[in-house]
């Protein structure tokens, strides 16, 4: 039997690539019967509230986050977990319960790219896939990616308390005379209040945003221009392909997990108090010149203007409709 | 564990079966990373990283427990040493003499609320004025949240979640802690406690 070259080298770079390499308090000593790894002393090693951590279950085929207890208000945050019989239960972190990442956000693809790549992930080889390129006019020509190329997801895990909200209605109606109204009418919404109550939750999301980070337009098509809960990003945890996997491809054991922590301490939140108020306001409202007879749709040259006109009603609005809580270490 | 295919003498033939089977084994030296373990593979090999599985740092307010003695290192709420059983936690005096037995020490109850959980809270005694504290002491309680009565304040400073029987300890409080009462013109007032 002759073996190919080829096949041989193979080999060889399978082999190259099986060695290991001690990486962070790690400790390794090669043997005649393989490799010994140990960890090294973690003793003093500080581990924190929301401390996260993801790896790959073989069983389940599928990458699982966990986050070590944190409390807010002295209460420890819960987490939904799918239940087959139940549906979602809410399950406390004292429980220890593992969740599934169920949404990634895409780091490295070439279009609608979800958020940058970090600098430290650019180091280990992740770019964007130039495979397609694609240019400004909209034609599509193959390119060629670096061999050491690697992809990036990643999953935002976030502390979410619920609390009252104004979410109003938005109307936006064409008039004869060229112009869009657009009226905002303020309203208490208390319905994830009663719905999760005062208690932490601890969500998933591809890529998470805080309200402040929202635009006046993403509020306004998701109709909430006040967001029924407080939020903070607890931690985002990214998986590194190996080299040389195409884009798209579902993260799976091969790939890497590395968590970026945002949250460390154990918090107090304290929501805006309700204050009576004897007297509904007017419903704020403002016009846009379309230039069109009948706006009965909103055109991408709109969208300006919707933005500033949004602005101008959450100026209006003041801080009086806003219920945003506060959150602090203790 | 795959098996190793067999060692061959000089002039053995190298067959299909042999080559396939040296292939399966290189194939089965791939790790995969277990709990707390991150590999990131590369050309020249694979990076064994280790993630921290255990701290051990002092800090204001740490609550330590042996058996059913429970401990709380010195932390101050404005300034404040707070006491258990009416002993100073750092277990000296106000003479800045050492308290005969050392530091208190809180027995641990089984008391638990429905999830089983049971907190180290530091209670406030407030004075007329408002403002003014006028004792702080750390008890265990299974009553949190709790509406307290007036000129009273309570701040979780670590608990416990019984599981399989045993009390599980997590810590709440990192650091020493500033407090104030405020009130609004029409309404309750709110009790404030942040790291200081």
């Amino acid at each position: 039997m002759s073996v190919p070259a080829h096949a041989v080298n193979e080999l060889i770079d399978r082999l190259a690539a099986a060695r290991p390499q001690p990486g962070s308090l790690c400790r390794i000593r090669q043997t005649s019967s393989g490799y010994a790894i140990n960890s090294l002393d973690l003793e003093d090693q500080l581990i924190h509230p929301w401390m996260t951590t993801a790896r790959w279950d073989l069983k389940k085929n599928r990458w699982m986050i966990s986050v070590r207890p944190g409390f807010v208000n002295g209460i420890d945050a819960t987490v939904p977990i799918v239940d087959s019989k139940n549906g979602a239960v809410d399950v406390p972190l004292m429980d220890e319960p593992e969740f599934p990442v169920d949404r990634f956000a895409f780091r490295t693809t070439p279009i609608q790219q979800d958020g940058p790549i970090p600098a430290f992930f650019k180091e280990l080889g992740a770019s964007v896939d130039r495979s397609i390129l694609v240019d400004s006019l909209g034609n599509i020509s193959s390119g060629e990616n670096s061999p050491n190329r690697r992809c990036l997801q990643s999953v935002d895990i976030y502390l979410s308390v619920s609390r009252a909200a104004i979410n109003g209605t938005t109307y936006y109606t064409a008039s004869a005379s060229q112009t869009l109204q657009v009226t905002y009418t303020p309203k208490i919404n208390n319905a994830a209040l009663l719905r999760f109550g005062t208690r932490p939750r601890i969500l998933q999301t591809a890529v998470w945003k805080s309200q402040a980070q929202m635009t006046p337009l993403e509020r306004f098509y998701s109709n909430s221009e006040d967001i029924p809960a407080d939020e903070l990003l607890v931690a985002t945890v990214y998986l590194l392909s190996p080299v040389g996997v195409a884009e798209g491809t579902e993260a799976d054991g091969t790939w890497t997990a590395f968590v970026q922590h945002s949250l460390f301490y154990n918090l107090n939140h304290a929501p805006q108090r309700l204050q009576p108020i004897e007297q509904p306001g007017d419903p704020s409202s403002i016009s846009i010149d379309t230039g069109l007879p009948f706006a009965d749709q909103i055109g991408n040259q709109l969208l300006g203007q919707l933005n500033d006109a949004f602005n101008q009603l959450r100026t209006q609005l003041g801080q009086t409709y806003s219920l945003s809580g506060l959150f602090w270490t203790v | 564990m795959i098996p190793l295919p067999p060692k061959v003498s000089p002039g053995d033939p190298f067959t299909a079966k042999l080559w396939n089977q040296l292939r399966d084994c290189v194939a089965a030296l791939r790790p995969q990373s277990g709990a707390n373990t991150r590999i990131t593979q590369n050309p020249g090999g694979f990076i064994v990283n280790f993630d921290p599985v255990s701290g051990n740092w002092s800090h204001p307010f740490r609550v330590l427990q042996q058996g059913k003695s429970i401990t709380v290192e010195p932390g101050f709420v404005n300034g404040l040493e707070p006491t258990i059983g009416g002993i100073p936690i750092s277990g000296i005096d106000s003479k800045g003499k050492p308290v005969t037995g050392g530091p208190p020490k809180l027995s641990l109850t089984t008391d638990s609320d429905s999830e089983k959980r049971s907190w180290i809270v530091l209670d406030l005694g407030i004075g007329s004025n408002g403002t003014t504290i006028t004792s702080a002491q750390i008890v265990q309680t299974a009553e949190f949240p709790t509406t307290l009565g007036s000129g009273k304040a309570r701040q979780p400073i670590a608990v416990f979640k019984t599981v399989n029987g045993t009390p599980k300890l997590y810590q709440i409080v990192f650091h020493n802690l500033g407090y104030q009462f405020l009130k609004p013109s029409n309404g309750t007032g709110v009790h404030f406690f942040w790291a200081s």
